[in-house]
């Protein structure tokens, strides 16, 4: 009985928890959804309004299909969400324990389920009365659950943020702003692009962007240029294939002296090649450089300034060509159009390291004669007076204030001469493992006869062997006759009597 | 209509209930507040487990275990630990007596491990070498000396206590002994409406003591149900995952666990989710385990095994933090 009442209940909050999945695949996936599509039709419009046709290089497709993208993508990410929550698996006792949690029944349906279900024999008489007992809960329960209708928790209806509205609204409008770009043959027109378009927000751009110097000279520029100079000059804007640089960055080369910021030279030239990707490439490329350079010629400005006014006057006077940056051999009122066959970025860099040299040289004999270079001068005499402090050892310190010899004392004491003396002996006595051996002995009683005394006597035997010193000669001479007048009676004829303390040495040859 | 193996059951689990509710009365007539350390307290006595009540000084920790004492008409002695104590004075050692015929004799004096309730009191102050005396008593309840072994007489149950702050010159529990309590309760400082009720009782002429409800062989009938109570599949696994899931390395290990923690739970962290578990679910009045039970007694039952590593300590992590983020990250296994 109970267990038709469970699995009728599982069967029915599988179902309502499969509707359930769904709706929770289905919100949690309409948000990303949404955002992805907005993201990348938000991406075409962009491009577009930057004046980036589609066809061409990294978007080399029509709009119709970016479109399809744009909308396509976040609907397949939709379908897959949900249709993978449908095809979730759900478990009875997964059913049952939903509907546990939702009836508040302290997983009795979950556990009666597990214990109709399981094999494992009950120990001892008061369990099995636990485990009916769980179950007869479970079988009022089960009626309970039956009675009240198999509602799971509806999820709760959050209301739609404004936001995602907004984002919708906004997917909608960027759809029917770019439905209309998209020509019957399925190619795309760029937003802007209507005929003079181009021209006029070159134009525009330049006017905006071009810094004011340039803006004076221009128009006399303009008068002087023939229409011919003028169509020859745009064409290298419009023609992909162009490797000149762009004017942008030789004109940010040109007006860098003038304090006029590298940065916004790079963008006027951007927002001026409205042709090609590599032009734009050639533009960052120049554009990075010349931001270099201009760090470079910075530094080198600053270190100028500092020795003196007159100096930097008498080079602003007598350099025109160099520029007030230092580094570019052009005037700086010199037009952009007269310097078209200027060298490229890296020989120029080499130019300028010449010319630093020269500026160095310059520079000497301006002072009076050659000096030394700064690079090799020595620094400044320590005159750290410590002596270094704990273990760590600073070898400029020795206390003299100096380059001396190295020097432990201070004051007085240090013009006391003195023999340094160790304090102790280094070294260990006995270097080596020390062994030491136990044995166990057992003690035993020995023998020791007393030795009676006796008065001394002369030796009875011979000696034994003495050892033979290597006795000279006249020594050997000498002791013989020594003892020979010692055993000769005093005051016999015909023997001589040799005082021992005065021995005849022979002398040496 | 009911079974009678049903009817006993629930004729057992109401006189748990019983028994359990006038113990809890009877040490509440000294011990005001701290709810859950008395649960905790009579849980362990329930299971046969042992508790570390870990709490600042003056919190009630060793008057609790008294009127516990009390409460239960069982053996119950007192070992203040020292820095000075041996194992001997606490497992007992022989001594020279006089005889009765004249002279003297070798006799074995019990040490104070021999009762049935042990408090014993400030058990960090101890060295390691007397608190490993009190690992054969915890786990296989005999105390082995010499030649000699004496089996300690059921229900047994030790309660040490520790404080937490006053560090010097004590001794960490080594992690053997930590795993053999089945609780680490922490107590805390009574609420507010519990301190006029502490004053009242305490400093007045009356001295207030609990009264002898129970005895031990009602402790081990009680013991008896609660080890009945089945547990259902689904519950057994979240224990084993929870325990699991502290160890590092594990497949159940989170992030935190990964990185913080230095040694995780034994096996014997499981049976003590379980065993305390049953408690709880009688408490509530159901028969069989459940999910949320597991989850009510973990943080005691893992809180002291949990080894935070250097790492962890240098972050500032505790094992309350891991055992938090664990019961967060560890899901409750759905059958099929």
């Amino acid at each position: 009985m109970l267990e038709a009442d469970l699995r009728m209940l599982a069967s029915e909050a599988e179902g309502k928890l499969r509707e359930r999945n769904y709706e929770i695949a289905l919100r949690a996936t309409l948000r990303p959804a949404l955002n992805l599509g907005l993201l990348l039709l938000s991406l075409y419009v962009l491009l577009l309004l930057m004046g980036r046709a589609f066809g061409h290089g990294l978007f080399d497709y029509p709009l119709w299909l970016g479109l399809a993208l744009g909308l396509g993508w976040p609907a397949l990410l939709l379908v897959w969400r949900v249709s993978a929550a449908l095809r979730q698996p759900i478990g009875r006792l997964q059913s049952l324990r939903a509907l546990d949690e939702h009836l508040d029944l302290g997983e009795r349906l979950q556990t009666a389920a597990e214990f109709l279900d399981c094999q494992r024999p009950a120990g001892s008489a008061i369990e099995v009365g636990f485990r009916q007992a769980t179950l007869e809960d479970a079988a009022v329960a089960a009626l309970a659950a039956k009675k009240r209708g198999l509602s799971l928790p509806s999820l709760p209806r959050s209301e739609v943020p404004p936001r995602l509205v907004w984002a919708f609204a906004l997917l909608i409008l960027l759809t029917f702003l770019l439905l209309p770009r998209i020509d019957a043959t399925g190619t795309t027109i760029p937003i802007g692009d209507d005929g003079q378009g181009q021209a006029q927000a070159d134009t525009e751009e330049d006017g905006t962007e071009r810094d004011p110097l340039a803006m004076h000279q221009r128009p006399r520029e303009d008068k002087e240029e023939t229409p011919q100079v003028e169509a020859a000059r745009l064409e290298p804007k419009r023609g992909s294939g162009s490797k000149e640089e762009p004017e942008s960055s030789r004109q940010s080369k040109g007006s860098a002296g003038m304090g006029r910021p590298t940065e916004s030279a790079g963008s006027s030239g951007a927002s001026q090649s409205t042709g090609s990707p590599s032009n734009q490439a050639q533009t960052s490329k120049a554009g990075k450089a010349s931001k270099k350079k201009q760090k470079k010629r910075k530094t080198k400005e600053e270190k100028k300034r500092k020795p003196n006014k007159a100096r930097k006057e008498e080079e602003s006077g007598s350099t025109v060509g160099k520029g007030a940056a230092g580094g570019s051999h052009r005037s700086p009122s010199a037009s952009t159009w007269s310097s078209k066959d200027q060298v490229s970025s890296d020989e120029e860099e080499a130019l300028e390291e010449e010319d630093e040299v020269d500026d160095e040289t310059d520079e000497q004999e301006a002072r009076g004669g050659v000096q030394p270079q700064l690079r090799d001068r020595r620094p400044p005499v320590n005159r750290d007076l410590s002596i270094g402090f704990g273990s760590g050892k600073n070898p400029d310190a020795n206390g003299r204030g100096g380059p001396s010899e190295q020097k432990k004392s201070r004051g007085v004491a240090s013009l006391v001469l003195g023999v340094p003396i160790p304090d102790h002996i280094k070294g260990h006595p006995n270097p080596g493992k020390t062994k030491i051996t136990q044995e166990k002995v057992q003690p035993s009683a020995e023998d020791a006869p007393a030795i009676p005394a006796e008065a001394r006597t002369p030796a009875k035997k011979a000696v034994g062997p003495m050892a033979d010193p290597q006795m000279n000669p006249w020594m050997r001479e000498l002791v013989r006759r020594y003892f020979l007048s010692l055993r000769s009676p005093v005051g016999k004829p015909g023997e001589t009597r040799v005082p021992p303390s005065q021995p005849q040495i022979p002398k040496k040859d | 209509m009911p079974k009678k193996q049903a009817v006993d059951a629930r004729k057992a689990a109401e006189e748990f209930r019983a028994v359990h509710d006038k113990i809890k009365a009877a040490v509440q007539e000294v011990i005001v507040g701290q709810e859950e350390v008395i649960e905790a307290v009579l849980a362990a006595l329930f299971v046969g487990g042992h508790v570390l009540l870990e709490g600042v000084p003056g919190l009630g920790k060793t008057i609790l275990v008294r009127s516990l004492g009390e409460a239960v008409e069982v053996a119950f002695s007192r070992i203040q630990f020292t820095p000075d104590m041996m194992p001997a004075d606490i497992q007992g050692t022989s001594i020279l007596v006089d005889a009765d015929g004249g002279g003297h004799e070798v006799q074995f004096q019990q040490g104070p491990l021999v009762a049935n309730l042990v408090l014993a009191d400030e058990i960090n102050r101890a060295t390691p070498k007397t608190q490993s005396a009190l690992l054969e008593a915890m786990q296989e309840k005999q105390i082995s000396i010499g030649k000699r072994t004496i089996h300690l007489e059921e229900p047994y149950c030790v309660l040490a206590t520790q404080n937490p702050v006053e560090q010097e010159g004590t001794y960490p529990l080594p992690e053997a002994q930590l795993d053999r309590f089945l609780f680490k309760v922490v107590v805390g400082y009574p609420k507010e409406e519990d301190y006029r009720e502490i004053l009242q009782r305490t400093t007045g002429n009356v001295e207030s003591r609990a009264s002898a409800v129970s005895h031990g062989k009602e402790i081990l009938a009680m013991r008896e149900i609660v080890r009945a109570v089945p547990v259902p599949e689904h519950a057994e696994t979240y224990a084993i995952h929870l325990v699991m899931g502290t160890q590092p390395g594990s497949a159940f290990a989170p992030g935190i666990v990964e990185e913080n923690v230095l040694l995780g739970s034994s096996p014997r962290g499981a049976q003590a989710l379980i065993l305390a578990a049953k408690v709880r679910a009688l408490l509530a009045g159901r028969f069989a385990v459940t999910c949320e039970d597991i989850q009510d007694v973990a943080p005691d039952v893992l809180r002291h095994r949990v080894i935070i590593n250097f790492q962890g300590q240098a972050e500032g992590f505790t094992p309350d933090d891991v055992v938090r983020e664990l019961l967060d990250q560890v899901s409750v296994p759905v059958g099929v």
